[in-house]
């Protein structure tokens, strides 16, 4: 078991080189670089420019550029911003923690949502209520993630006014669990939502897979009552898959937190990175690629490791 | 008797694929409001009311009447106009985004499935790396930098969507190529391309037309968030994207500005979804039975 962790964080590192790489030199050789902005300003001469241009070492060949981040970031400098002049990791992580609540309340309430919905459908196939979440899925998979969150403004904001339109507090209020939940519930459903409708697909077809095989009649012929022989014996065989599901799915969460902290206005990762695209700022734009990528890889192995735990047949060596 | 009526009618397979199809309803539903939309997109110059893209600062932000179906926007253009001719922009990104990745994904995923070895090695490792990017940020990073246009926009999208297609594609070649025909092809002298062309890839189709009838709206759905974003086709063309990129900032002075644009989305999205299910059941009747 060790071996194997071992063996695949060590293939993580050439994979994150690679990624580290690739998206170092596509930025660079892209135009428009992070000084544009100054040469449009008559306040800003020329050889202001340039010694600007020296201190960030942006008129070293690429590949400098390139070993220079790489080696101060290894040794935990992940350089300053060159919009705020703020070390890039204090503004990673000023917001990282609320991305990460939003992501993960997000990630709880679409499996508690989706897992019994997924294993009613399943029991009850070909029902009303089977019928009803099919086309509930249907409409979670097609709608603009975007456009729902400014429905949801529309109707419990701007219209009904039970929801703050914005943020993560209510401004000039003192913290209070509250305000802080109401703030969350739009975010949270609307980054959840697409999650709520595929998996409760795939637990429904999994669940289908587990209930027609044999050790399931085996446990029923046995006498069990249907509740434990369903809850014991068929969720845990049934919810291998969805669990390398969830892994899998992160980048996707990663991609929706983006856009859903844009909606809503909320103070996380999602919304520096993207101001950080528009003004080449490529200490954050590198250290949020990164953090992302890493992300997505961490996500992969442990959902490796969950199918291993769940399944004692697969041994991984 | 007749005898005449006893020989029996062989269908061919593009038959039992449309017979098939009919029989799934809301795959049916699907494709006619989809061929709606597209009717729409072609006759947008005749059924729209006015010209999308005229600017009228006495009407600002007009709610709907008898005069503007749908109201005006923030520059008194008529909403109406540019949603139908936004089902032009719409269609075209998401259609042909798809074949730009439907070639490049086939392409990737034929090489190195048919050749295995270090090329293969080399192109999954290049389609891993571009997996582990949520796609929404490679699609900002790239369209950030590029003046988009509706052409580049399909570039954009064509050249982030084709790695699942080229899995597939690899999966399908894997098992394949140890058929017969391909070592009866490889072995009368057939060259490569021939072999991967002609003989493979026609016996991938059936998985290949499902990926790529859903990628059509992933790819509406990214084009109206990059354009949403302000990073896509940027106004005055007109695409349902754009269109809501104001909406939020003007939803309390002008709400039904947010609607329209983002049912169109859904619905288009939504009946390509009922497609794919549709063709799904019906080129592939095993996995139907599962």
């Amino acid at each position: 078991m060790s071996k194997y962790l071992i063996r695949r964080i060590l293939q993580a590192i050439p994979l994150l080189f690679g990624i580290s790489l690739i998206s170092f030199v596509m930025m660079r050789i892209m135009p428009g670089g992070p000084l544009a902005g100054y040469l449009m300003n008559p306040k800003v001469t020329p050889a202001d420019v340039a010694r600007l241009e020296r201190l960030w070492g942006l008129d070293q060949p690429i590949i400098i550029q390139y070993w220079r981040w790489l080696i101060s970031m290894l040794r935990g400098d992940w350089g300053w911003s060159y919009k705020t002049g703020l070390p890039v990791l204090e503004m990673i992580f000023n917001r990282l923690p609320n991305t990460i609540l939003l992501m993960s309340l997000s990630y709880l309430i679409s499996i508690i949502v989706a897992i019994p919905i997924g294993i009613y459908s399943a029991l009850k196939r070909y029902s009303v209520f089977d019928y009803i979440f099919t086309i509930f899925a249907f409409i979670g998979v097609a709608i603009p993630s975007f456009w729902f969150g400014i429905m949801m403004l529309l109707l419990f904001s701007a219209t009904l006014q039970w929801l703050p339109s914005a943020g993560m507090m209510t401004v000039g209020v003192e913290f209070s669990l509250i305000d802080r939940i109401k703030h969350l519930i739009m975010p949270v459903l609307v980054l959840g939502f697409v999650n709520m409708a595929s998996w409760s697909r795939y637990m429904r077809s999994s669940m289908l897979e587990t209930i027609s095989q044999d050790f399931i009649r085996t446990a029923r012929a046995k006498g069990l009552r249907e509740k434990v022989v369903i809850l014991k014996h068929a969720l845990r065989n049934a919810l291998i898959p969805i669990v390398t599901l969830l892994g899998l799915s992160l980048p996707a969460i990663v991609g929706g937190a983006i856009i859903t902290e844009r909606v809503f206005a909320w103070p996380g990762i999602g919304g520096l990175f993207v101001n950080s695209v528009y003004s080449r700022d490529y200490p954050i734009l590198m250290a949020s690629l990164m953090l992302t990528a890493t992300a997505v890889v961490v996500g992969n192995l442990l959902a490796d490791l969950a199918y291993g735990y769940l399944d004692p047949r697969i041994k991984y060596e | 008797m007749d005898l005449t009526q006893n020989t029996k009618k062989y269908e061919s397979l593009w038959q039992i694929t449309v017979r098939q199809f009919k029989k799934n309803k809301l795959a049916v539903i699907g494709l006619t409001i989809f061929m709606l939309f597209v009717l729409i997109a072609i006759l947008a110059p005749v059924l729209a009311p006015y010209d999308p893209t005229e600017i009228d600062l006495f009407k600002v932000h007009q709610a709907p009447d008898r005069e503007h179906l749908l109201g005006t926007d923030e520059l008194g253009r008529d909403v109406l106009s540019r949603l139908l001719y936004g089902a032009r922009i719409t269609l075209l990104v998401g259609v042909s985004s798809m074949i730009f990745s439907v070639l490049l994904g086939t392409l990737v995923g034929a090489v190195g499935g048919y050749y295995g070895g270090l090329i293969d090695n080399v192109l999954m490792r290049i389609t891993d790396v571009a997996l582990s990017f949520p796609s929404i940020i490679l699609l900002i990073i790239i369209a950030a930098y590029f003046k988009t246009t509706v052409f580049g926009m399909i570039v954009i999208l064509g050249i982030t969507g084709w790695m699942g297609i080229a899995r597939l594609i690899r999966g399908e070649f894997l098992s394949l190529k140890q058929k017969e025909y391909v070592i009866a092809s490889q072995a009368i002298g057939n060259r490569d391309f021939r072999t991967i062309f002609r003989h493979i890839l026609p016996n991938a189709t059936a998985p290949l037309i499902v990926a790529a009838t859903l990628r059509v709206g992933y790819s509406i759905l990214f084009e109206s968030a990059l354009s949403w974003l302000g990073i896509g086709i940027k106004p005055p063309t007109p695409t349902w994207g754009n269109m809501l990129s104001n909406a939020q900032s003007d939803i309390f002075q002008a709400p039904w500005l947010a609607v329209w644009p983002g049912v169109m989305i859904f619905l288009t999205v939504l009946t390509i979804n009922f497609i794919g299910d549709g063709l799904r059941d019906a080129l592939d009747p095993k996995l139907k039975n599962k």
